[in-house]
Parts: C-alpha cells; structure tokens; sequence
C-alpha cells in the first residue's frame, strides 16, 4: 500500500471501520513507515481532543417541559381521532340496522297517514315507498343492468303496456336496473337511475289515467306535469300515450333537475319509439 | 392490568407511548446539543428538537427495535433541519470545497523524512472552548459527520443512515473534517 492510500484510509481504520485484509494491510504498513504512523498518530490526537473536550451541551430543563407538553397535546389529538374513527367504524358497521329501522318508521309513518290521509296522497305514498325500499335497502332488481333494451324486453312480459325504457346518460344518469311493482292495485315498472353525486332517480311507468298527485300542476307546450317538493323528495310527473310517467329523486330542492330530466325522458321515449 | 388476549387493540396503545417515552426521552442533551452545533441558535435548536419528539412520536411504528434509537433519532433531526428548516433560513450554510482543499496538501507528512515528536500534552493545552470554536467554524457536513462520529459514537453506517448519504461520503465527509480540525487547532507533527 502506498503512503498516499494509506493516510486516506486512516480515518476510517482508526474508527475500526476498515475490513480485515485492508486492515492488516494498513497496520503492516504503519508498522514500517513512521512518517504515515506520526499522521496517523495526529488524527487520534484530533479524536480524543474532540472527544474530550468538545463541550457536552445540556438540554435546558424548559425544553423538557416543552417536548413533554407537546407530546401530551399530540396523544390528546390522537385519542380523539381515535375515537372519532371508532364512532364512525360503529356507525358504519351499524347502518343497516339504522336503514332497516328507518324503513320500519317510515312504514308506520305511512300506515298513520293512510287513516288521515287523501286518496292523492297515498297514491304518492306508495311510489314514495318504493324509492325509499330501493334507496334504503337496495333490494335484488329483476333485471339489473345498464342496457335499456335488455331492461325494455324483460319488463315487458311483467307488465301489460308497451314499456320503453329510456337512455338518459345525456343528463350522467346510468340506468341501474327496473322491476315490476304493484302500486295502489295497478302493475308499474320501476326504473333505477344513478346519478354521479350517488343518488337514486326512480322513473315509474303504468298504463292509465294520470297518476294524481298532491302537487301544483303546470303547463308546458302540450304537456301538463305536476310538479313539486313532498316529504323531503321532489316530483314530476305527466301522462303521455296512455301511460303515467313520475320521477321520483331526493332532495326537493332537485324540482329543476327532474324537470330536465322529464324532458329528456319524453324525447327519448319519442326517438326510440 | 391485562396487556394481552381480550383487551387487543386498547391496551396496546398505552404501553406503546410508555415505551416512546423511555426510549426516546434519554437522549434529548443529545438531540440538543447536535442541533446547537447545527444551527448555533439555542431558541433555534429547542424548535428543532421539540419537532424531532414529535414527528419520531408519530413515526415510532417505524422504528425497529433492537437498532439505536438515537440514531434514528438524529436521523429525524436532520432530516428536519435539511429539509425543513434550512429552507427557511435566508442563507443556508454550505460546505464550500475550494476552501477546504487547500489545507490537505500541507497537511500530508509523508514527503517529511524526519519529524520532530510534537509537544507532549498539547491535547492538554487545548482548552474546551478552542475545540468548540474549532468545531464551529468546520463547514457543516463535516461538522455533522464529525460530531456524530466522536461524540455521539455512531457507526459510519448509522451516520450514513442518518445524513441521508452513501458511507464513502460519511468516510471522506470524516477524514476531512478531522484533517480540517487538526489544522485549526495546530495539532502537526512539524
């Protein structure tokens, strides 16, 4: 090994951080060339010096309070963020139970209303109900899909008038599925639609007169659709064929949306006939 | 107390913060005293050493046990102060090269055939607080690596670990860093 070699590898041999063989190789060298042992002699000399004299600094005893405080404020912060995330996991692992109960409330709801009630107003009940079954508890769909003319064929044989079943992805509605229900003695077919935000718009479709709803009527061209906000839900709903129509969606400030969406529906329905 | 079966999740929580505390609050003179030689500003060091209890609070999940835990926490510090808190400082320090090199050359006592045997106890006269200005005045990296190779005792790989750098860094990061010292504080062999 040469001198050169030698003094850079001597920091780290004198901090035993060398491997063996370089190891020995450097001590056979120092051990035969004093002007490398007297360098290496003066590191050691800087080592110990450092070691020895460089001051031991002292953490003030303020600081300790500091750190032990923060560290109580942080824990404090975790212990309610855990509990925070275990009311949640709770409610989470509880909802259905919380959906299952709000149906059963809703159910007697309506069954009290029913004794006070206008005939209208049950009539709303029963398709309000059948939103609220599939929103809550999303039961099983006959048909399931996004295909409208698949959902169109199969609903067809359950009901006894010419369903369509319309496209509305123009307005981000997928179509989820339909089935066949009884409302108020009469076959209806009930479509689902998911709109992005997550929520659910229901379009039923029967054969009849018009579907009378406790809501405001208005004209438009030659339609007239009833409109409005009830329990919470905004409405539209027109007759066009011979066949009722009523969209069903939460939120009564969403009138404007279901209006849109009715349009939309009365031009697809007329374009795919 | 029950710290098994049943009580899961619950009771473990507790043990674990005991366990921080015991293992990590020893070593606050440490972490000060590093930071102070950092950043030559006691208010200064205290922020950065309340931050490392903090985030190695947060993070102990990550430590393993069995390795140094004041290595690990040096190496949080660190970490704070080169990414965090030198960002904020208007000038940060740097290790500039062409004021360093010069000194090496000289330094080398190979071409001497002979040497007079320096004074003997000149570790003696050198007081505490030349060695203290000594280490001041080293630029920073060599300064960290020095520190925490001979007064804290880590090995190059948990100086590595801790600096964030490859190990031949921390080597050449040493050696000139003690070549530097020696030449401040007059230890030759001339």
């Amino acid at each position: 090994m040469e001198c050169y070699e030698v003094q850079e590898w001597c920091s780290s041999f004198m901090d035993g951080e060398v491997e063996d063989e370089r190891r020995q190789r450097i001590r056979d060298h120092l051990d035969g060339c004093p002007s490398c042992a007297e360098a290496y002699r003066l590191l050691l000399e800087v080592k110990q010096l450092v070691r020895q004299k460089a001051p031991r600094e002292e953490a003030p005893a303020h600081l300790r309070e500091k750190v032990l405080a923060a560290l109580e404020e942080e824990k404090a912060r975790r212990r309610s963020a855990s509990r925070e995330t275990a009311f949640r996991r709770a409610l989470r692992r509880s909802l259905p139970a919380v959906a299952a109960a709000a149906v059963v409330l809703l159910l007697l709801g309506i069954v009290a209303h029913r004794l006070v009630e206008a005939p209208q107003a049950r009539l709303a009940e029963g398709f309000l109900r059948a939103h609220l079954q599939y929103e809550m508890a999303r039961p099983l769909l006959e048909e399931p899909g996004s295909d409208t003319r698949r959902v169109s064929a199969r609903l067809r044989g359950q009901v006894d008038f010419p369903l369509q079943v319309p496209d509305l992805g123009e307005l981000e509605l997928t179509l989820v599925g339909g089935r066949a229900l009884s409302v108020g003695g009469q076959k209806v077919a009930h479509l689902l639609y998911a709109a992005r935000s997550g929520h659910t718009v229901s379009l039923f479709v029967l054969a009849g007169d018009e579907i009378r709803l406790p809501l405001e009527k208005v004209q438009q061209g030659r339609t007239t659709y009833q409109v409005g906000g009830y329990k919470e839900m905004a409405f539209v709903s027109w007759r066009e064929r011979r066949l009722g129509y009523l969209l069903i969606c939460q939120g009564q400030e969403r009138v404007r949306g279901l209006m849109r969406c009715a349009l939309l529906v009365q031009n697809r329905v007329g374009l795919d006939r | 107390m029950r710290f098994a079966g049943g009580g899961g999740k619950k009771s473990k929580a507790k043990p674990r913060d005991k366990e921080f505390e015991e293992a990590a609050l020893p070593h606050m003179d440490a972490l000060y005293g590093l930071a102070l030689r950092i950043t030559r500003n006691p208010s200064e060091a205290e922020d950065i050493v309340q931050e490392t209890y903090l985030r190695a609070y947060r993070f102990f999940d990550r430590f393993q046990e069995g390795t140094n835990c004041r290595a690990w926490l040096f190496k949080i510090l660190y970490h704070i102060y080169v990414n965090l808190y030198r960002k904020r400082v208007r000038s940060p320090e740097t290790v500039r090269l062409e004021e360093v090199e010069p000194f090496l050359p000289q330094l080398s006592t190979a071409e001497n055939p002979t040497f007079p045997n320096p004074e003997e106890g000149l570790l003696k006269k050198r007081t505490r607080e030349e060695v203290r200005k000594a280490l001041e005045d080293l630029p920073q990296e060599f300064r960290v690596a020095v520190i925490l190779s001979d007064i804290e005792g880590l090995s190059y790989k948990e100086i590595a670990e801790a600096m964030g750098c490859p190990l031949g860094t921390v080597m050449s990061r040493l050696h000139r860093g003690r070549r530097l010292l020696q030449k401040m504080l007059g230890v030759e062999g001339r």
